[in-house]
């Protein structure tokens, strides 16, 4: 590969600065020698790269977005803008930029406090099912790939669901919620269920994981019927899909 | 170097807000294209739909990330995965921007210009050369919209299109919309600028809409083509002959129907000017 020659990775590292708002336009003139086209025109270029990560962000995290409104004028603003200032986009899929989101929300709650736990917990719901959405062919079950279970101590998905319907909603209080997202083994879309014990036993049975103590009780005969009804709900591969 | 491909007529994009619709449309449909950063990695419906589609029609690739222009090595393992989704698609070229969209690791997820400078010409067509290497397939650059001419310009833009794709080898994606958002951001005459670029070398050709914005017009693929927009389609096919269109609606995507009329609109101009025959 050839190497870059000095004035361009003087211009890449100029412009890298600028569009990370890490520099002005003013300083990279200064630096490169003047824009024919004015220094407003240079300067509107971090305004598009910022564009373009607020639409990624508002894509994935609508949910977020609105509480975040309700809450304050310019909190996500800020909010995204810290995120994007110490986790800038780096791979070549746009929503991957949204990853960390979830863990940065709780890092914001313990560092300063003012981050309810529910909005964490919804920008995780959001992620997974993005994840299940676009997750490779041929995972198997694909545990934490296709399919996610989780416990959240709030009803993240009636929340979602009336944020959607109304920005201005009331919204649940604090409920927990065990429920698998997962992007459904034949018909392909992003379904939820909400399973019974039987079935988070049978989970845990297929995924290798320990089985926990309050399960320990649970019939074989419940287990291997709740296996049954995973499969019929496309949340599991029936055996003759996972040999293949 | 000659057109790798011979399809022809007018394409559009294949977008997931028309996954339910687009692989039973009986409406006319010459090519498709396609984001591969979307498809890259991705399994589920977008490759089922995918796998429909391309029993239909001719299905292309245009890039926004690899970054052409870029400080940064290629990334290894995306090209890996471009080259077999190029592979599966039987893509006979691969398209791109002639700009740069990544520095120092960071993925910016906008169409950045590169100064016109005679050091950004050997750095770029070096970099064009590589990729088309390690796709092993010939790449078309597209002349995208810029806002701001970059300090350290040498020459104008057509002249810095002209001679990447001498220096490198690739072929002219040329977007009319964005030869006339340029023209009308710094000033100048639409038809005389898209006559200044390598027109000989066209391998596609992109039409789309754009917006308003204060004293800018901003390339957003996000509204009809606009009549000026129309004309000058109809002077570059004149220029061109018959090359492959793609309309493009890429923000607030309306309903397929609403595409494929204005896909349908640049067909008829294309029947007019280029003759009408279309191969696949």
């Amino acid at each position: 590969m050839s190497e870059t020659s000095a004035p361009m990775a003087a211009f890449f590292d100029q412009l890298g600065a600028l569009l990370q708002g890490r520099t002005s336009a003013d300083d990279v003139e200064a630096a490169l020698g003047p824009v024919a086209t004015g220094t407003d025109a240079l300067a509107f270029y971090r305004t598009m790269v910022l564009r373009q990560w607020f639409l990624i962000m508002r894509d994935l995290y609508e949910p977020i977005r609105l509480l975040a409104q309700r809450r304050e004028p310019g909190l996500w603003t800020r909010l995204v803008q810290t995120y994007a200032a110490a986790h800038p986009p780096a791979h070549f899929d746009p929503n991957q930029f949204g990853e960390g989101f979830g863990d940065f929300l709780a890092r914001q709650r313990a560092v300063h406090g003012t981050i309810p736990t529910l909005w964490e917990e919804l920008a995780d719901y959001c992620w997974i099912r993005h994840r299940a959405n676009v997750c490779p062919d041929d995972v198997g079950d694909g545990f934490e790939q296709r399919l996610f279970v989780r416990q959240y101590t709030h009803d993240v998905v009636a929340v979602a669901k009336r944020l959607s319907e109304d920005p201005a909603a009331e919204l649940p209080g604090a409920k927990t919620i065990v429920v698998l997202v997962y992007r459904h083994a034949r018909a392909l879309d992003v379904r939820l269920f909400f399973p019974n014990a039987a079935g988070l036993a049978a989970l845990a049975v297929r995924e290798g994981t320990a089985l926990p103590a309050a399960f320990a009780t649970i019939p074989q005969s419940d287990q291997d019927a709740a296996i049954v009804s995973l499969v019929e709900h496309g949340v599991l591969l029936a055996e003759e899909e996972l040999d293949r | 170097m000659t057109r790798p491909t011979t399809t022809t007529g007018v394409g559009i994009g294949l977008r997931h807000q028309h996954f339910d619709v687009i692989a039973d449309v009986s409406r006319r449909v010459d090519w498709l294209e396609l984001v591969p950063e979307n498809f890259v990695g991705v399994g589920g419906r977008a490759r089922r739909v995918l796998a429909r589609c391309r029993e239909r029609w001719p299905v292309w690739g245009h890039g926004v990330t690899v970054s052409v222009g870029g400080p940064d090595p290629f990334d290894a393992e995306y090209l890996r995965g471009l080259k077999a989704l190029l592979d599966d698609l039987d893509a006979p070229m691969y398209t791109d921007h002639l700009c740069y969209a990544t520095a120092a690791g960071t993925y910016f997820h906008d169409l950045l210009p590169l100064p016109f400078s005679e050091a950004a010409v050997r750095h770029t067509a070096a970099r064009v050369r590589e990729l088309a290497d390690r796709l092993e397939r010939p790449v078309a650059l597209e002349n995208i919209s810029f806002y701001c001419e970059m300090p350290g310009a040498e020459m104008t833009e057509p002249q810095f299109v002209s001679a990447v794709l001498e220096e490198s080898g690739a072929g002219l994606l040329l977007d009319v919309n964005n030869v006339y958002v340029n023209a009308f951001n710094h000033g100048r005459d639409p038809q005389q600028w898209l006559d200044a670029l390598p027109l000989e070398r066209t391998w596609q050709i992109h039409l789309a809409g754009h917006v308003h914005e204060g004293g800018r017009i901003i390339d957003n693929h996000g509204a009809p083509v606009i009549d000026e927009v129309w004309a000058l389609y109809r002077h570059a096919l004149t220029r061109t002959g018959p090359v492959a269109t793609l309309l493009e609606w890429d923000t607030d995507i309306p309903a397929l129907d609403r595409v494929l009329d204005e896909a349908d609109r640049a067909r008829a101009i294309y029947d007019e000017v280029a003759g009408g025959e279309v191969t696949r």
